[in-house]
């Protein structure tokens, strides 16, 4: 029993030292870490939220499954590369990196992005060649954004962005979109994406014939999938 | 590697490193890491300056 106590009373002891060390060290004045190329996974250290100087951060082409949740923590982040890991989702967090300028997800196999909303720097967005379902609504508001990739979601049923779904995106310069999807596209609005977006590339993506005509374009609400005609 | 708090950049990309020291947890003066093209599978703690939580992770046991 007195051993017991001794335990507790070293234990919380700890606990001081711990908090009052937080924060105190680690990689504070870190700019650039460049971790691609490597096997890094299923996860990272959450305490990677700690590196509050934290410019770019690549993390392309390793195994990561999954992102810490603090990695939305990193106040000026501007860079982030992640394509061709094993990326099942992004974390939520990722909405709170309000300075974010590049973001490269692409060749993983994401399902479903979080809000995007809070992006309002982002010009670059690489989400070709994921497991995608979705367009989210929040990405009317990318309005930075200049450059999107989004080919290769061959298992995309609904982009939520209402009738004209890309209009709000006013800075969108160059774009690659999947045949399948563009097809669906209203008319008038695939005229207005040839007028406007100077690098439009329409990609000839195999897919189901059911899909050239299974899209559902929707604003805010999540819609159903019983319309999803069998592959 | 105690002592190089100054060190503004380190340069450890294309080797066959298998972990990053958890020293390095302790450069912190540094701005640049690159470590790519390696064969690390996962990264010390004390990265984000958490030594201390993981030291306590170990007496808890």
């Amino acid at each position: 029993m007195y051993a017991c106590g001794h335990r507790f009373l070293s234990l919380s002891l700890v606990l001081h030292l711990s908090l009052s060390l937080m924060g105190t060290s680690g990689l504070t004045s870190l700019e650039m870490l460049a971790l691609n190329d490597n096997s890094l996974g299923p996860d990272l250290p959450e305490s990677l939220g700690s590196l509050s100087a934290l410019l770019a951060l690549d993390l392309s082409d390793n195994k990561l499954l999954a992102l810490p949740n603090r990695l939305g923590d990193l106040p000026v982040l501007k860079h982030l590369w992640l394509a061709r890991n094993v990326l099942e989702a992004l974390s939520e967090s990722l909405a709170q990196l309000s300075s974010l300028e590049t973001l490269h997800v692409h060749e993983n196999k994401i399902e479903r992005l979080p809000g995007m909303g809070g992006l309002k720097k982002l010009r670059t967005l690489t989400i070709a060649r994921n497991n995608l379902e979705n367009i989210p609504p929040s990405f009317r508001g990318l309005t930075a954004l200049e450059r999107l990739t989004m080919d290769h979601n061959v298992t995309i049923m609904a982009i939520e962005m209402g009738g004209q779904p890309f209009t709000e995106l006013v800075s969108l310069a160059a774009m690659t979109i999947d045949r399948f999807v563009f097809d669906q596209v209203d008319k008038k609005h695939q005229a207005w994406l040839s007028a406007n977006v100077g690098e439009l590339s329409v990609m000839r993506t195999a897919v189901s014939k059911g899909k050239m005509k299974a899209l559902l374009f929707g604003g805010d609400e999540k819609k159903g999938a019983e319309e999803e005609p069998a592959e | 590697m105690p002592g190089l708090d100054r060190l503004e950049a380190l340069f450890l990309h294309r080797n066959f490193l298998h972990e990053l020291p958890e020293h390095v947890g302790d450069m912190t003066g540094l701005k640049q890491l690159t470590a790519y093209g390696n064969a690390l599978s996962l990264l010390p703690h004390s990265i984000g300056g958490l030594r201390a939580l993981a030291l306590l992770a170990l007496l808890a046991r």
